[in-house]
Parts: structure tokens; sequence; C-alpha cells
């Protein structure tokens, strides 16, 4: 049986019968083993870029020292570790009395800092960048160049914080966790974690931040986690990217998710198309298998015969699969590895159990099936050629085969429900879709065959296959519209991180500006071309009572710390709504819009209302410079926190606050071109305090650079998988065609009439799996953008055209190369097959 | 009038070059029944496909009405089967999709005739099937899907009809009957009937009896009798 299965396979593949199928397999084994090979490696590098942002995996902040225990536990897990203490303190660069102190912002960083990510450092001011893998060493201290020239020191000159006496040895330009904590005051100094207890500024009481840095594997990580969590007090803080960088997490998080469903579809067009290709080739096979019979061969040897021949099959196809499918992910990630400046991570062999699963399912549960049921049928039958009706769809294969495409979903995406779903509602836009397109078939009136001009031929060809041309349209719709689908949440991600972070974001910070020196900064700003925002005032008060109650009783000391309320707040007055605030509740009041008939209001922050439980119409008072202000809750504001602009937890009116002592902040963008001139700046205004976030900005946009860039290539997966489900789906009615035109021929139709009029019936049949298929579309980008998404709900008027265009060139193409293979049989063979 | 003109087939094979027919010089001339006849792999279906110019040979020349087929390209040849031929196969050949009247329309319409219907429901009237126009083949006998061939065969009017075993795959009544009915068509239109068959009952209604075996012909007599 091994021998004729292996003969039969080499003459289908002479003859072209096993052509389809091996191609439909072997692309669902090459995309689903590359693609999942790619993704894994992409968010492992992404993963290893975005940790950088934490210079770890995860971070636990503190007050204070944390029991020694736990960095036990984590050595014993394996992770790696490293020490920080951040404070500010008062830098000297002399022991001279009258020397004036400048208050920095400092770093102390042990042993391994970072641990993931580089420090970036220059030898001299403005000189050449490098990246370094460690800190400054014992006795050594790093520090911005801003600090340099404020205190007019160079490198290599000695600097005191505290009683320590150090060497500035480098010139920091940036840290991969400083988006982390931007908000600090005072250049940043870098120094050694053992100085710090030479230096004696740390004594109890003092404001202290300590970090304990991890990294390593991700199980040992989140056992750590596990084990770790219950023991936390409400002073300790546990950091991963979702909480220390919102905007990168939500990105990584949208692109993880559209991942899964381009994946999830891709192996829906990849099923469709390889059930489609087994039910001709089964189809094909019914003389073999009548013949055999009446050789005397049993149902078992049939079975014994075409298990064979799949296993032979399999195998080829899987070996293949399995290459390309690694080429192909090896290509793109080797190119993105050099870009991005990471190592390429390795692989697992997951890609390649998935590619193989794929293809065993699908030949288990459409192509198996079909020929078990030929097995069964009597000689005689198959003989009478009654076996293409028995070959129909039956409820049992139609079910087995669901429950294999559910497997692979669920494989594929890990998660049972999200597939169920995916499925239902794919099987469900099938049977909908199949109704609207029986009906635009019929709405163009047709008799006969009108074997007159290539348009009634196929207006005629395509009524008279009303059921079957109906189902290749909803077969064309659906993979179009699984593409458009991605295109367009594709579009919602790209304008949604486009919008987040445009060209000319904010790249400076400015903060701790007198009332003179508006009018200053405003010049030199002006001078610079630089693009301003804002500037606001800026005055810290405390907020004590929420209508008659104190702060502190009125919420749980958690929340209260959590909510941050147990700081001083910054607040501010603002003549319009700024530009990042949406109004929630209330109204908004001019900035003057305060008399005594109209007591002072404040707008709130609505997340910190909820915290606090605050309320429209809620009286806040507020202490301020030993002074109080009671104020009214007149509104509250959604405020977008990551658009690098000032914003304000409190806004009042202005005559409530300009009596209290204030300070002015603005942020700004500043070409790369003129960021030395920052000196300048501070030379003219030298209290004020200038905080750089371009590094920040650019290692967000870098992520989401490449983000983007692989959603572009699973794309042309799905784009591929598209394709190869409308060529599968045109040679459902191939053998049908080719008999019928062949008969048309021999009767005097020319070949010309046959290749126009098959042209222009696929092109139509495009066109209108277009028209559905942006419907269909629309419909499920709204529903993925309001369930899944978490995006703002928009229309996508680029697919209505796109769609159509799509339908009416790829389905087009698709009838060419059939009419070719149509033509190509000479209607000689008609006398011969007697 | 049909001229073949020292035709020479021949088609390459894994033994090498198999000549199919050899130098066959032949004329049929309008009006005439011709059968031909001969053993299986002999040639005749061969020679019956370049009669109607579904195939050309390799050497020599086939020239119909003064137009030679062998310089034609595929879809002239086609046009000339629109416009001169009829067939009847032994496998009837209709489209499973169409009724028996869009089969019969077919060829009036490839013909550029738009308005045949009245015609194509004539036809099958004359062979007897005007009670089943709106059938599909599956929903037809075999003696009835060949009367439908037969009605499409003589719809367009066609100078020349080729039948390759009309009755191959019928019953001996059911032959009989189509047999009958193709021979009677063929004396109302006129038609030049060539036709290959096995069935000596069948060949002896012709005129004319070709015999080849082995690509060559090697009888040709046209008998006393007249057609039937």
């Amino acid at each position: 049986m091994f021998k004729i299965a292996w003969r039969f396979l080499r003459t289908d593949w002479r003859s072209g019968e096993l052509r389809l199928l091996f191609m439909s397999l072997l692309l669902a084994v090459t995309i689903v083993t590359g693609l999942t090979a790619f993704v894994e490696r992409l968010q492992l590098m992404l993963a290893g870029e975005s940790s950088q942002f934490l210079a770890a995996d995860r971070v636990l902040k503190s007050p204070q020292p944390v029991n020694p225990l736990w960095l036990d536990k984590a050595s014993g897990l394996n992770l790696q570790q490293a020490a920080l203490i951040n404070f500010q303190s008062m830098f000297y660069a002399s022991v001279d009395v009258d020397a004036e102190p400048v208050l920095v912002s400092i770093k102390a960083a042990g042993e391994n800092y970072p641990l993931i990510g580089e420090l970036k450092t220059r030898p001299q001011p403005y000189g050449e960048i490098t990246a370094v893998k460690s800190g400054p060493a014992v006795g050594e201290v790093w520090a911005e160049s801003r600090l340099l020239q404020q205190m007019n020191i160079d490198i290599g000159a000695q600097v005191y914080i505290g009683d320590a006496q150090l060497k500035l040895t480098k010139v920091l330009v940036s840290e991969p966790d400083r988006g982390a904590g931007f908000i600090s005051m005072g250049p940043r100094v870098l120094m050694h974690l053992q100085d710090v207890a030479a230096s004696n500024v740390i004594s109890e009481g003092s404001r202290v931040s300590y970090s304990w840095l991890f990294a390593g594997d991700k199980k040992a990580i989140d056992l750590y986690w596990q084990w770790l969590k219950p023991q936390l007090t409400d002073r300790e803080k546990w950091l991963d990217l979702e909480n220390s960088q919102p905007t990168v997490a939500v990105a990584l998080q949208r692109a993880k998710t559209f991942f899964v469903l381009a994946s999830s579809m891709i192996i829906v067009l990849a099923v469709i198309a390889i059930a489609m290709s087994s039910t001709r080739y089964s189809q094909r096979h019914i003389k073999h298998i009548a013949v055999l019979k009446t050789l005397g061969a049993t149902s078992t040897d049939i079975k014994r015969l075409y298990t064979y021949l799949l296993l032979l099959l399999f195998i080829a196809v899987v070996c293949i699969g399995w290459l390309l499918g690694f080429l192909l992910q090896q290509l793109v990630l080797m190119q993105a590895a050099a870009v991005l400046d990471v190592a390429l991570p390795p692989l697992s062999l997951w890609p390649f159990l998935l590619g193989a699963a794929t293809a065993l399912i699908s030949l288990m549960t459409f192509t198996l099936p079909v020929i078990d049921k030929l097995r069964s049928i009597p000689a005689v039958r198959i003989f009478q050629q009654a076996s293409s009706q028995e070959l129909k769809l039956s409820l049992t294969s139609a079910v087995i085969g669901l429950a294999g495409v559910l497997l692979l979903l669920s494989l594929y995406t890990g998660q049972i429900l999200l597939s169920v779903l995916m499925l239902l509602s794919l099987t469900f836009l099938l049977a909908v879709v199949v109704f609207p397109a029986r009906l635009l078939l019929t709405f163009i009136p047709a008799k006969g065959l009108k074997a007159r001009n290539w348009w009634s031929m196929a207006v005629a060809n395509m009524q008279r296959r009303l059921w079957v041309n109906a189902l290749q349209i909803s077969l064309f719709s659906i993979s179009l519209m699984l593409l458009l689908v991605l295109i367009g949440l594709r579009d919602n991600l790209f304008s949604q991180w486009q919008e987040q972070l445009p060209a000319e974001t904010p790249n400076f910070f400015l903060v701790n500006l007198q009332q003179p020196d508006v009018a200053s900064v405003e010049q030199w700003l002006q001078n610079h071309a630089a693009k301003q925002e804002t500037i606001y005032p800026m005055i810290r008060g405390r907020l004590v009572r929420i209508n008659d109650k104190l702060v502190r009783e009125r919420v749980s000391k958690e929340d209260f710390k959590r909510s941050g309320a147990d700081r001083e707040l910054n607040l501010s007055w603002a003549d319009s709504l700024p530009p990042d605030n949406t109004l929630t509740a209330g109204s908004w009041h001019d900035a003057d819009a305060s008399s005594a008939s109209n007591p002072t209001w404040v707008s709130v922050e609505s997340k910190l209302a909820k915290k606090l439980e605050i309320k429209l119409g809620d009286s806040l008072t507020f202490m301020i410079a030993a002074q109080t202000l009671t104020a009214k809750v007149s509104s509250l504001r959604e405020v977008e926190w990551d658009r690098m602009r000032p914003n304000f937890y409190m806004l009042l009116p202005k005559q409530s606050l300009q009596m209290f002592p204030k300070t002015y902040m603005t942020s700004f963008y500043l070409p790369a071109s003129k960021h030395k001139d920052i000196v300048n700046l501070l030379k003219i205004i030298p209290t004020a305090i200038v905080i750089e976030i371009d590094s920040m900005i650019k290692q967000i946009r870098h992520v989401i650079h490449h983000v983007s860039l692989a959603l572009q290539l699973v794309l042309f997966f799905v784009f591929i998988g598209v394709i190869l489900v409308m060529f599968a789906t045109v040679q459902i009615s191939l053998d049908s065609r080719k008999k019928e035109n062949t008969v048309i021929r021999a009767l005097g139709g020319t070949k010309k009439l046959i290749i126009g009029s098959l042209i222009t019936e696929f092109m139509l049949l495009g066109l209108l799996a277009g028209i559905l298929a942006t419907f269909a579309a629309e419909l499920v980008l709204l529903a993925l953008q309001k369930w899944l998404m978490d995006l703002p709900l928009q229309l996508h008027p680029e697919l209505w055209y796109l769609a159509p265009l799509l339908g009416l060139s790829i389905v087009g193409s698709a009838g060419f190369l059939a009419a070719r293979k149509v033509t190509a049989v000479v209607p000689m063979q008609l006398l011969r097959e007697n | 009038m049909i001229q073949l003109r020292d035709v020479n087939h021949h088609i390459c094979s894994v033994d090498g070059d198999l000549e199919i027919l050899k130098a066959i010089t032949l004329q049929i001339d309008a009006g005439e029944t011709v059968a031909i006849t001969g053993s299986s792999g002999s040639g005749k279906t061969t020679l019956l496909g370049m009669l109607a110019g579904l195939d050309i040979p390799t050497s020599g020349e086939i020239v119909v009405e003064g137009s030679n087929l062998t310089t034609m390209n595929e879809d002239q040849r086609a046009l000339f089967r629109a416009k001169s031929v009829g067939f009847v196969f032994q496998s009837f050949h209709l489209l499973d999709a169409l009724t028996a009247l869009e089969n019969v329309l077919l060829p009036l319409e490839l013909a550029g005739n738009n308005q045949g219907e009245a015609e194509a429901k004539a036809f099958l009237e004359q062979v007897g099937l005007s009670h089943r126009l709106k059938h599909y083949p599956s929903q037809l006998s075999g003696g009835e899907q060949q009367r439908v061939a037969i009605a499409r065969a003589f719809a367009a009017k066609p100078q020349y009809l080729f039948a390759d075993e009309p009755t191959g795959n019928l019953d001996q009544a059911t032959g009989s009957h189509i047999i009958d009915l193709l021979f009677d068509l063929n004396r109302q239109h006129k038609t030049t009937l060539v036709l290959v068959t096995h069935e000596p009952r069948l060949a002896s209604l012709c005129r004319r009896q070709i015999v080849i075996e082995n690509g060559q012909i090697i009888s040709d007599k046209k008998s006393e009798l007249s057609d039937v």
C-alpha cells in the first residue's frame, strides 16, 4: 500500500491535482511557523527594549530600606539585582564656605545598574556620546552638563556631596529609566551607592526613595511577585512597564491584541483554503477509489492507502514549510534587530510545533473525513458518478471541521473563549453574507447562456450558479473583510499613536520661573523658533478639607497616599480649558469668572476626584502659604498626562490665587540642533530648571515605530492568506468550467470570448465581494474599537474604495489564471473522453 | 466540400513519434453521408476531429469550401465551427447547468443569433422533447440527452454535422430511435453528415463508408443504396 501511495502522490503531483492542496498546506505551515516565531521573537525584542524604561524587568520602590530577606529570596530565584537610592541634596564645587551650592537630584547606583539598557555619557560637555553598561566607580560622580555650566566646573573637578569628596569624571546624558521619574527637580547627578554612607546626607526622616531593580526569567519574576505581593505594605511600590510607562504599555498591549487577531485570521484563511482544496482533491480521487474497489481493495486498504498518502504529504509540507517559515522570519528579524540594536532573541520550538499542528489538524479534519466518506460509498455508485453529490458537506464533517479550526485557534491564541467567539462570528458572517450576495447576483436579469459577448456571458454564468457564486462571494468577502479589518485597526492604532506623540511634541519642561522671567523666556523661545506651550503659574498648596471633613479622615490611609494628596499639589489657573483636558462633569468657568456672587470655584482632575470621592458642588479647602482658601468644585476634567505639556490636578480662578507666592512653568519643543543653546537660557535665568525629556520621547517613538513595522509585516502575511483563499475558491468551479467551456469552444465559442467572459465574471464577483466586505468590515471594526481595543469609534472611508478595488483585482487575476487553465484544454479532448 | 490533401498527424510519446494519420487524401462532397469505421486506435476519431476543425494535422492541408483550416488559428477555426459545424458526441456533452432549451440555444447564440428561442423550441419539438424544455441534463435519460444533443447540433443549421459514436452510450432500442432521428433531420436540412461508428447497421445507413486502419484509409466505397 505504501508503494501505491507513493505512486499516487507522484502522479498526482505531475498531473497538478495535488498542487493546490500542497500549496495551501505549505502556505499555512510557512505562515503559521514564520509568523508565530516572528511575533514571539519580536515581542521578546520589544519587551527587552521597553524594559529599558525601567532599566530592569521590575522595580521595587520604597521610602526606606526593605527587609533583606526579600532580596535574598530574589537571589534564590536567580534574579539579577541592582540597588538605587534617589534623593535631593546640595552639591558643592568647593569646600569654601562662600561657595554657592546647587540643589541636585542624586541617583546613587549600586553594581549592575542598569540591569537593562545603557547609560549615555560624554567625556566633556557636548562631546561625543558614549553608551556604557555601568554607573560611576566608587569615589566618582557623573553630572548633567547644565550643572557644569551652572557651577562653572570642568571634568576632573573635585566636588562635594555632604561629607563625601568625589571626582567628577563624566557628563551624564541620560539614564534608561529617566522617564520614570523625570519630574525630579534639579540637575541629575549619578554617584556610586557605596559613597552615600560617607556623605552622611541621609538621616532618618530624609526624603529618600530606595529602588531595587530586578531582571531575569519571566517565570522567576512571576514567582517572586507571587511570593512578595502579600508582604508589601502601602509604602512599597512594584513597578512594571504598565504602571511606569502607560503610553508604551498601552501601545504594546494593543499591538499584541492586533497580532493575536491577525494570526488567528491567517489560520482561518489557511484553513478555508485547505478545506476547499481538500474537497477538490478528494473529488478527483473518486475514480482512483472506484478502480481500486473493483480490483478488490477493501475499505481498510483504501483507508491505509490514503493515510500513507496524507502522511507523506504531511511530511513534505511540514519540512518545506518549516524551512520557509524560518527563513522568512529570520530575514525580517535580522533587519529589525540591526535597527533596534538588540540581540536576536532565541527561537523556541513552539512555532514549529504549531506549524506542524496546523497541517496535521487540517489534514485530519478536512481531508481525511472526505476521503473516509468516499471509502464507504459502494463501488457501483462511484461508477454511477453519484459520488460528487455524496461529497457535499455533511453536518458531521462541518462539525469536525469547525472543531479543528477551534482547536487550532485555541492553540494559537491560548484563549478558548476568544477563539470560540471569533469562530462563531466568522461562521455567522459567512452564513449571513451568502444572502445579500445571492440577492446582488439576481439584480442583473439574464436568460440562457447569452454567449454573445463577454459581459452577457459573464452575467449569465454568474446567475446560473447562483448559490455557488453566492458562496464564493461570501468567501471572498470574508477574507477581504479580515484584511480590511486589520488595515482599519492598523490605521486606528497608527493615528492614535501619532496623536499621542505628534512631531514637535514638547521635549523640554521649564520650571521654577519667576514672574519677571516670563517675558525673557518668551523672548528667548521666540528667538530660537521653539514651539512653546502656554506658560502656567504654579502655586504650591495642600488639600486639607473636603466639605467639613479633613482629607485624612475622609479617605483611607492607603488612598490618601496613593492619590498624592498627602503631598503639596500644584495649583494653577488657565484662561480656557487646557488642550489635553476634557470636561467630564460640570462646566468650565473663565479664569477670572469669580466674584462675590459667584464664589471661588475649582476644577478637579477626574481620577484624583474619584480617589478622594470628590463630587461636583463639594467645597475644597486648601492650605496655601499658611493661609486657607476654600473653593466649590465646578467641574471635573479628564487629563491626558502623556502629552508632555504642563497639566494640573486643580485649576482655580486667577483672582483667588494671584496673591499667593508662585512660580511659572511651561514646556516647549526645541529642535536637536539648538539643544546646546539651553545653556544660554540658564545663563539669562539661573534659577530656572530645565528638564529634558527628549530621550524618553525618542524611546517611546522607537518602540512604537517597530511595533508599526511589525503590524505592516503581519498585514502582508494576511494578504498572502487572502490571495490563497481567493485562488482556492476560484478552483471550486474550475472542473465544471473546464468541461463547459471546452464544449462551448467545440461548438464555435472563441478563446477570446471565454477568457474575456471568465475574467469579467470573476471581476464582477470580486467587486460584489468587495462591496459586501466593506460593510462587514466597518461593522466588525466598530465592534472591535468599542469592545476589544478601547479605541475611539471611527469609520474608514479609505476602505470603501480599497475593498472593491482589491476584490476586483485579486479575484480578477485569479479568474484570469483560471481562464488560462480552462482554455488550455483542447476541444479535441471531448472526442477522446469517450 | 471538404478536401484533405496528404494529411499526416503524429504525436510524441515515450516510445518516440507515434503516427496517428498517414498520408490521408480524401474529399467529402456536400450532402454526402459518410461513416468512418475501423478498430480502436485506428485513427478514426482523430480524423473526425481534423475534418471538424477541432485539431490541425502535423502536415498536409484541410480545405473546407475553399478555406484552408490548417492555416487558421484556433479562434478562426472556432468561428468556422460556429458557422458551419454541428456536433453529436458519444457522451452527449450537454452543459449540466443549462436547461434543455438553453443547451439548444447555445450554438445559435454563438453564431450571433439572439432571437433563436422559437427555433430552438422547434428543434426540441422535432426531437420529441417539447415537454422537457426546462429540464436539466441530470433530469433526462440518456436517450433524451442525446436527442437534446441532436437538436443542438442542428439548431444553428450547420453545413456539416459530425457525430462520434452517437449511439455508443445507448441501448439498442434507444440507439435505433436516435439513428432514425439523426438521419431524418439530416435529410430535411440537407446537411453533410460524417460519423464515426463501430456499429455496422449505422455505418450501412450512410452512403459512403471509409475504413481506416493504422492511420491509413484501407477502403473507401460508396454504397448503391441511397440514404435511408
